[in-house]
């Protein structure tokens, strides 16, 4: 049984490697001073007050939230219709085709990705601001929805459907009284995931942003300009938000831990 | 379905992945063969190759690209040695109850946004970071050891980055491991390692390419990294072609270029690494 100590042992290493840098985000927080850096000093909240009351913060927070809930809705009816129409197709290189195209935006490199978007609204006239990252952000977690309807539509059996058409349901009947209902877990996964992806993202809003930056973008500007002890107070904000709705998620049952949830 | 209603429900999706997906990486094509965009208005610009006659002239554009080619290789070989072992504990060694709460905790850091876990980096390494304070507390150090701003740092931030997309291709494979066939192999009197290198690994060669090439390219594109843990001195060619798109836009066709060449030769490495990959785990297969 040691070797099942030593892979252990890795586990355990490799998690807190992971997770205690974070830690330190929150340990720091509560410093006092005005330069980061250790040993700590005294403690105190000053700069959760300093933070909350940055109204920068604030709008970076607000837009963030926003544009997580708008671009997943988006990606979520994009990628939903995807995965319905993949999983139509009769001929399986349509599908192919139709489903490695989908997945396009999950593999194309992060900074490809943004300049490519940033080109693109350039080219249809529309400013760089809230609306291009709203549609970088729904294009960028289109693929996950759309993997994950086609995975839960395979699980539909055909008798429901046949059922269905039997007592005389036409299409759009089937469609929302059987097949939407049943991709529900897979349509609440992929929301889920496409507006924490959204929330996280720094790379799409960094170079579709306007003057308003998202919370990512404010916190990456003022990194660069030199470390000041409020970030780590608004990041510790995040972390806490972050964690709250993981164990909330984890609490409703959705917290399903296959390769399609995580993202894959 | 009738006949147009059946065209509608397939059109609507075939669009959007034709005009949201694979339209701004032709926009980037076509921009790249621009001589100015953006130009003035109404004004159609001249068709040019220089933006590639720049990336081959320019030592220094090619370096960079060898840089972000050599530290996203580094990283893809740092995540599979580092996933490899924790998957395979997860999904072979951990009760199944267990299972879905000890990958979730391990993906719980990558939940965060990679401005913050590179944030976390930077306060671990500074001069007056956590590692430089117990070196000093320690006694093994007087004068802050730099840390920070160097490819180390990079790396170790490219790995926090993309880990994730090397540990979950992995478990999945391992997962869905015939476990019979290792305890056959077990039985015949083959040791842990002759059955990692000749069974599991052979086994689960799909997944180990699949997550080869997706941590390969994910690292290619990671910008946050270099820019807040590599300081000025080296430059990867994500930070190339971000700088061509600040506040000067004249060198858009040459950021265009920079990104088509980026694409065009990351996913060909991604593809032959896959291929070597499964070469050489395959072979590894005594049968």
């Amino acid at each position: 049984m040691t070797r099942h100590r030593v892979l252990a042992a890795v586990y355990w290493m490799v998690l807190a490697a992971f997770a205690l840098p974070l830690a330190l985000i929150a340990l720091t927080s509560f410093a006092m001073g005005d330069l980061v850096g250790f040993p700590l000093g005294a403690l105190s909240l000053h700069w959760y007050r300093v933070a909350l009351s940055d109204p920068d913060y604030r709008h970076a927070f607000a837009l963030s939230v926003a544009l997580a809930l708008g671009s997943a809705t988006l990606a979520v009816v994009a990628g939903c219709w995807i995965g319905l129409a993949a999983a139509s197709l009769r001929c399986r290189w349509a599908e192919l085709t139709l489903m490695a195209g989908a997945l396009l935006p999950l593999v194309t490199p992060g900074i490809i990705h943004a300049v490519a978007l940033r080109i693109a609204i350039q080219m249809i006239g529309l400013d760089p601001g809230a609306t291009a990252i709203l549609l970088g952000h729904a294009i960028h977690a289109t693929p996950y929805a759309a993997i994950m309807v086609r995975a839960r539509r395979a699980t539909l059996p055909a008798e429901q459907v046949e059922a269905a058409r039997v007592f005389g349901a036409g299409s759009f009947a089937i469609m929302f009284y059987v097949i939407v209902p049943w991709l529900r877990p897979a349509l609440l996964g992929a929301g889920g995931l496409a507006a924490l992806t959204s929330f996280d993202d720094f790379i799409r809003s960094f170079f579709l942003g306007g003057y308003d930056p998202t919370l990512p973008v404010l916190i990456f500007g003022r990194l660069r300009s030199g470390l000041s002890p409020e970030i780590n107070a608004v990041s510790t904000l995040v972390l806490a938000i972050m964690g709250v709705a993981c164990v909330i998620a984890a609490q409703a049952g959705k917290f399903r831990t296959s390769r399609v949830d995580l993202g894959i | 379905m009738s006949g147009w209603r059946r065209f509608f429900f397939l059109a609507v999706p075939v669009l959007w992945v034709a005009v949201a997906h694979i339209g701004p990486l032709i926009a980037m094509a076509r921009i790249s063969l621009m001589a100015v965009y953006p130009g003035p208005p109404g004004m159609a610009s001249a068709f040019s190759l220089a933006a590639y006659a720049a990336f081959w002239q320019q030592a220094g554009f090619r370096l960079s690209l060898l840089r972000s080619i050599g530290l996203a290789g580094a990283a893809t070989f740092t995540a599979l040695i580092l996933a490899y072992p924790i998957a395979y504990y997860i999904a072979l060694r951990v009760s199944p109850v267990r299972r879905a709460r000890r990958l979730a905790l391990l993906a719980a850091p990558f939940w965060t946004s990679e401005v913050l876990r590179m944030f976390a980096l930077v306060l671990l390494l500074a001069n007056r970071g956590v590692l430089n304070a117990a070196l000093r507390w320690l006694g093994l150090s007087t004068m802050p050891v730099q840390l920070l701003y160097g490819t180390g740092a990079v790396l170790a931030g490219m790995v926090y980055t993309v880990f994730l997309s090397m540990l979950l291709p992995l478990y999945a494979a391992l997962d869905s491991l015939p476990r019979d066939v290792a305890e056959a192999a077990a039985l015949d009197g083959a040791g842990p390692w002759k059955r990692l290198w000749h069974i599991t690994m052979p086994l689960t060669s799909r997944g180990i390419a699949s997550g080869v090439v997706l941590t390969f390219l994910a690292s290619l594109g990671v910008f946050a990294a270099p820019a807040l843990l590599g300081g000025a001195g080296i430059p990867v060619f994500a930070i190339t072609i971000a700088d061509l798109f600040g506040a000067a836009s004249g060198r858009w066709p040459l950021g265009a270029a920079f990104g088509f060449i980026l694409l065009v030769v990351g996913s060909t490495l991604a593809g032959l690494l896959a291929v070597a990959v499964g070469r050489v785990v395959r072979e590894s297969s005594p049968g």
